[in-house]
């Protein structure tokens, strides 16, 4: 019984011990450094963690592109799931007193962060988050600049209408959002889909969905899914099937995940992006950098390029109204940002005026298309 | 502080969890890995209770619980047919079985959207949204579901229980409808995780399957032979350990280019430790 | 209606190939090697590391650089499924650990492996290829599948051919499953037990490298890939009869045809429920699955 009680009390002292810890070096850090602290809250591991560190990635380059010492980004891992993310928010919210958190990416954390923001009124600032729904449910604290899936469905059903559609969906929050935003869309054009087909996230075996697709004899696959490895193997393994149509994906097409898993099936592929306008030259500067820095490309162009608009925004707003959560809301309202990802401004529910392009796969490189 | 009043929160769902938990696979020695699962369907049942119907709090809770002990006694049938390891794969398979139907079943669970802005209580008319309030109705909770396990397992009943976990056969040799046991255990603990579901889901406001796979109940066995099983004070420790010490590993402050994995890294190391040098974990009385 | 059935011996074979080493494993040392997956999986990534590097550095083809990087990961990643049993899995044995006790520690050791490639690797998907060019697959009875899913079909035949023959009828194969069946009996007729078990895991480790390798030329290569073939395997050989070559076959073809009918006719994303609903009635009906071992 002894030894169980050593144990026990060992325990509770090391909790305890550790939290005091972790709180006061916190506070010494904030007291004999004069830094401003933002924070960071994504996917740097799980299914989205490719992507996750893209974001990571392209704010340290925005920051050492920006030269200033005077800004610490916090980054901490929602590991893409609710729990771990509320926490990463509060965290950063009570013990690291950041007035602006920049995050998520998988709608379990951002949905439970956003309760702490509101409450802590803090900013929230989202790259990666584009389900329509968050549009509503965000609150007064919640921005974005990837743009709502209702812009890229718009678009998407314009270009397909009264076609044979095939549609092959993930099964995650993105994937049926979407689905369910551009069926609604479709229906506008009185088009309704020959194919509707959904896959679990992990899925590497598309073959019998293809085989489906092939019988319902669609001129026109339309892949959604946010995983570049996914949209790869469907891709490639419908041209192993030897399947003849026009493929449409979203923003997940563009990167090198995408392109090395697809390698040549990609040629023709179109993708409905919100960002990486290749006919832009800053956005080239931006991809050559990232792959001078870290020896490999961006799993994904797109969102690489938000994150880092986003973080030059950020740094725009707090040199114009210092660091403080109602005064940088209150500016991204009024702003007109000139970005990689094109003009941002955010309307009063936190939705950025960004529009999704439509680029093309041409000779390996996407390249815009004339609409 | 806040950080600490949530810490504390998850902690003490977390300890609801494995203390039920403990009593079906460390006192009786029955090796689910479901449990997660039930508290999936007590955090859904709940959730779509309080957001889909005008219920309040507690009936929406009790409700959500209630649902949950008829899928256990359900799902019971199957699973404890089985001893063991093929116990524990089965097991498996119906937690993954129970995803795919939250994932799946969008008339019901909404899918992958999941269900948003779950309300926070309101009993007889106060408002439970403040986060201290939140957590003293979870640690009454927990108090009540120490002593009820602890009440049953010094109680005749749970004298039969012990000797079902060191030998079935005898105790089918001296009279006992073992089968009927082992399926009131495994009921009880599946209530109780539905209790901790029940209350996660109203505090975090949202939830979806993805909460739900099958992490979380591996998650709940590490807690519960960490702690020790067979030990209702043992389990709560490691509910507490597994949910804290990835949050304090924040401030390791380890460079974020591998703190993600080297968390991770941890618990397969803690996982394999226990195993070696004490399986019965830090306070229990059994061995796996 | 036929490519569906192909498609499922196509990733029925998949699955095969990997069940067929863990059973092996199991036919020793009679516990679930759940970290297997990642093994092979780790394995993969080291031969996408030596392709690239001889393909962009030494200006050797794809596929010699392949053929390099197989071999040579097949040894290393063989000599670590050793150390793993030596180091790792023995001790625990020596210990006394129960059956249970030895899946958990499994768990732990594939929670390591698959954050160990992720910090070595990266999190980002790597694509291993034998060609510059995706062809078409070859169409045959309104039919199509690609030269590399016959690649896997055929090593897949050969290697439970193979080893169904060594088990049964080599005299380390009759000592493996003697080791298996009952350890302290095998030592004392003069079977050197520990030798058995270093040759069982560098075969079975050697075998998933080569699985994995083949099988990342058709999915490419991810961190978390280890513990969704695991689950695959587990489900596979429960129903081919744990420890059976034969069963490994059966069990794979069967998970593999049942799904994409699954798929094909419920929708695919309730493939997974097929999976694990054939599990829980096989566990259920006929738990020593259809080769009894």
């Amino acid at each position: 019984m002894n030894k169980q009680k050593h144990i026990l009390l060992a325990t509770m002292l090391t909790v305890v011990v550790a939290l005091v810890l972790g709180g006061c070096s916190t506070k010494v850090a904030n007291l004999s450094q004069e830094k401003i602290k933002l924070g960071y809250v994504g996917p740097l591991t799980g299914d989205l963690a490719s992507i996750g560190n893209d974001e990571k990635r392209a704010i340290q380059l925005a920051l050492t592109a920006s030269g200033r010492t005077d800004i610490e980004v916090i980054f901490e891992d929602s590991h893409c799931n609710g729990q771990a993310g509320s926490n990463a928010a509060q965290k950063l919210v009570n013990v690291d007193q950041v007035q602006l958190i920049m995050g998520a990416g998988c709608s379990d954390a951002t949905l439970a962060m956003l309760p702490i923001i509101q409450q802590g009124q803090v900013v929230l600032f989202s790259s990666l988050s584009t389900s329509p729904e968050l549009t509503k449910v965000g609150g007064e604290y919640f921005f974005r600049n990837a743009p709502s899936d209702d812009k890229a469905t718009e678009v998407l059903a314009k270009l397909i209408k009264n076609k044979k559609i095939a549609l092959v969906s993930e099964n995650n929050d993105f994937g049926q959002a979407f689905l369910n935003d551009l069926k609604v869309k479709l229906a506008e054009f009185d088009t309704t889909p020959v194919a509707d087909e959904i896959f679990n996230t992990g899925t590497t075996d598309y073959k019998t969905i293809l085989q489906k697709v092939k019988e319902s004899k669609a001129e026109v696959l339309a892949v959604i899914s946010n995983s570049p490895v996914s949209n790869g193997l469907v891709i490639k393994q419908a041209k192993e099937l030897g399947l003849e149509m026009a493929y449409y994906g979203t923003d997940s097409i563009a990167g090198s995940e995408f392109s090395d898993t697809a390698q040549d099936a990609a040629e023709g592929v179109y993708a409905i992006l919100v960002a990486a306008n290749t006919a832009d030259d800053r956005v080239n500067k931006l991809l050559q950098l990232y792959e001078n820095t870290y020896l490999e490309g961006p799993a994904s162009d797109a969102y690489t390029v938000l994150s880092y608009d986003r973080m030059n925004i950020v740094l725009k707003a707090i040199d114009a109204v210092g660091y403080d959560a109602e005064a940088i809301r209150n500016y991204l309202h009024t702003i007109n940002y000139d970005g990689l990802a094109g003009y941002t401004s955010f309307d009063e529910n936190g939705d950025s005026s960004i529009l999704p392009l439509v680029l093309r796969f041409e000779d390996g490189e996407l390249v815009p298309v004339q609409q | 502080m806040d950080f600490i009043v949530q810490l504390a929160i998850y902690s003490a769902i977390a300890s609801i969890a494995a203390v039920s938990l403990n009593y079906v696979v460390g006192f009786t020695g029955i090796m689910s890995i479901s449990h997660a699962s039930f508290y999936g369907i007590g955090a859904y049942g709940t959730a779509l209770l309080l957001t889909k119907t005008g219920l309040s709090f507690v009936p929406a809770l009790l409700l959500g619980v209630l649902i949950t002990g008829l899928v256990a006694a359900f799902a019971s049938v199957p699973i404890l047919r089985l001893r063991e390891d093929s116990l524990m794969l089965v097991s498996v398979g119906f937690a993954l079985i129970i995803h795919s139907l939250m994932l799946n079943w969008q008339s019901l669970t909404n899918g992958p959207r999941g269900v948003k802005s779950i309300p926070r209580p309101e009993i007889f008319g106060i408002s439970l949204t403040d986060k201290n309030f939140y957590l003293v109705l979870c640690l009454v909770l927990l108090v009540l579901t120490i002593i009820i396990f602890y009440k049953i397992t010094k109680s005749p009943y749970g004298t039969v229980i012990k000797g079902i976990r060191e030998n079935e056969e005898v105790m089918k040799n001296y009279g006992y409808n073992v089968s009927k046991y082992k399926h009131s255990v495994f009921v009880l603990g599946a209530i109780f995780a539905g209790l901790a579901g029940g209350l996660f889901a109203s505090y975090i406001q949202y939830i979806s399957p993805e909460s739900f796979i099958l992490l979380p109940s591996v998650f709940m066995l590490i807690m519960v032979i960490l702690g020790g099983m067979g030990s209702i004070g043992g389990s709560i420790i490691g509910a507490i350990l597994i949910t804290v010490i990835p949050e304090l590993m924040r401030f390791a402050g380890l460079p974020s280019s591998f703190a993600a994995e080297s968390n991770q890294i941890v618990y397969g190391i803690i996982l394999f430790a226990l195993m070696y040098w004490r399986p019965q974990g830090l306070f229990g009385k059994y061995k796996i | 209606m036929f490519q569906v059935l192909v498609n499922g011996i196509i990733v029925g074979g998949i699955y095969a190939l990997i069940t067929i080493g863990f059973n092996l494993i199991y036919s020793a040392v009679r516990f679930y090697h759940l970290a297997y997956g990642a093994v092979g999986i780790l394995g993969a990534y080291l031969t996408y590391q030596i392709q690239k590097f001889i393909f962009e550095t030494q200006g050797g083809g794809l596929i010699t650089g392949f053929l390099f990087g197989l071999l040579i990961s097949s040894i290393v990643t063989g000599m670590l499924g050793i150390l793993i049993w030596k180091f790792l899995y023995r001790p625990l044995r020596k210990n006394g650990a129960s059956n249970v006790s030895m899946i958990v520690a499994s768990f732990g050791l594939l929670i390591i492996l698959q954050n160990l490639i992720g910090l070595i690797f990266g999190q980002s998907a790597k694509t291993i290829r034998l060609s510059e060019v995706t062809t078409q697959g070859y169409e045959f009875l309104s039919a199509s599948i690609t030269k590399n899913q016959i690649l896997i079909l055929i090593v897949t035949l050969v290697s439970v051919f193979v080893f169904e023959l060594f088990l049964h009828r080599t005299k380390i194969g009759t000592a493996i499953r003697a080791v298996g069946q009952n350890s302290q009996l095998a030592a004392v007729v003069g079977v050197k037990t520990e030798k058995v078990i270093y040759i069982t895991f560098f075969i079975a480790s050697f075998l998933s490298v080569l699985a994995s390798s083949l099988i990342a030329l058709e999915i490419s290569l991810k961190p978390t890939y280890g513990l969704m073939l695991i689950l695959k395997v587990i489900v596979a050989s429960i129903i081919g009869g744990i420890g059976s070559m034969r069963g490994a076959l059966v069990g794979g073809l069967m998970l593999g045809v049942a799904e994409n009918f699954g798929a094909y006719y419920f929708g695919s994303q309730w493939q997974d429920t097929v999976a694990f609903g054939l599990l829980v009635i096989f566990l259920l009906v006929r738990p020593q699955g259809l080769f009894k071992k």
